[in-house]
């Protein structure tokens, strides 16, 4: 169950419209490792996850997402507020407002829409928490690279903001992958697929269990 | 694994341990992105953006509405270290402390303004006379200004 709340995770004021900046940031919508992406992953992976707080964290960090999800929309929303059309034209926005007016749609800067197989979730834990490590790092580079074009102070704060969320979620999901490696025979992790082949997994973690009490 | 070389073919990151006397407080860790020092690693081309007209607000209600969105977010950041390092006492006082903090801003603002979660609409003024959940402005028109 989600509970909404009337605010934004990270205020958004900006006073001046800008139909270009709006169709790059629009990437962190709708693109391949946006917030969209990000928060559809984490909640498609936390089912199946063997360790009960991994699958927590993948719920906070996937609701999180949804937040993210919301400031970069009033972004874009607020930069192409009551724009005029001579501005729509020269900016090239054009064609974005062609199919969709000045309304929010989930797509890349380049046009692509936003599409499910940007994500994955593959039932190993392993193997999606590896996958969420790159997915942090590919959404930090993103940011970095409209921080480095976008100069206007008021859409870069939260940029900044935005930013700094995928370095700290890029440190949890290498804990939550050490705790799950803690569970596991170090001399090889890929015996057995911790999710599917349970039976397997839980006579291993006895065995990490006792081993654990044994040098404690 | 202390005697042991570390398992290859596999990644690791090691464990944050936090100093908790050295955390930032909630208007810098918003504007931050996080409320520890150690992991704000910030990009060459931001090193011009300043705090000093962040959150710099018009009135009242907006000067509230920062404070609880930075109360809040100092909980969002301790939540998700809480999730890997869940029987840290000191840590999980700190959340108590916030926590309560947060609470009592946003009863205030209900009070004040308008409720931001449907289990503050009874501290509204307006209730029970008029369903207050519709006032407000949509998040996305910069809130309150």
């Amino acid at each position: 169950m989600w509970a909404y709340e009337k605010r934004l995770q990270y205020p958004v004021k900006i006073t001046k419209t800008c139909p270009k900046t709006a169709q790059l940031i629009i990437s962190q919508y709708g693109g391949p490792d946006g917030e969209l992406s990000a928060s559809l992953r984490y909640l498609s992976q936390r089912y199946s996850m063997p360790l009960k707080e991994v699958g927590g964290l993948l719920t906070d960090i996937g609701t999180e997402e949804l937040g993210h999800m919301e400031i970069i929309c009033a972004m874009v929303y607020q930069l192409t507020k009551d724009l005029p059309m001579q501005k729509i034209k020269e900016s090239g926005f054009d064609l974005y407002y062609v199919d969709h007016t000045t309304a929010l749609w989930p797509q890349a800067a380049a046009g692509l829409p936003f599409c499910a197989t940007e994500l994955q979730s593959k039932g190993d834990a392993i193997c999606d928490l590896t996958e969420n490590l790159a997915a942090e790092q590919k959404a930090r580079v993103v940011y970095d690279n409209l921080l480095r074009e976008i100069q206007d102070p008021e859409v870069r704060e939260p940029l900044k903001f935005l930013r700094a969320r995928e370095i700290v979620h890029f440190q949890r999901f290498g804990e939550a992958l050490e705790r799950t490696k803690d569970k596991l025979d170090s001399n090889n992790f890929y015996y057995f697929n911790a999710e599917f082949d349970k039976s397997l997994f839980h006579k291993e973690e006895k065995q990490c269990c006792s081993k654990n009490s044994q040098t404690q | 694994m202390d005697n042991q070389t570390k398992p290859l073919a596999i990644a690791s990151v090691e464990k944050q341990q936090c100093d908790k006397n050295n955390l930032y407080d909630p208007k810098t860790a918003l504007f931050e992105g996080t409320i520890f020092p150690e992991l704000n690693l910030p990009f060459f081309a931001t090193e011009s953006i300043h705090s000093d007209n962040t959150f710099k607000s018009e009135n009242e209600e907006e000067e509230l509405l920062n404070k609880i969105s930075m109360e809040s977010f100092y909980l969002d950041d301790l939540t998700l270290y809480m999730d890997t390092h869940d029987c840290d006492k000191e840590i999980i006082a700190i959340f108590d402390e916030h926590l309560q903090k947060r609470e009592e801003l946003t009863k205030e603002f209900a009070e004040k303004y308008y409720p931001l979660t449907r289990h503050f609409i009874p501290y509204s003024k307006q209730h029970p006379d008029c369903f207050s959940w519709k006032l407000g402005k949509p998040v996305w028109e910069g809130g309150c200004c």
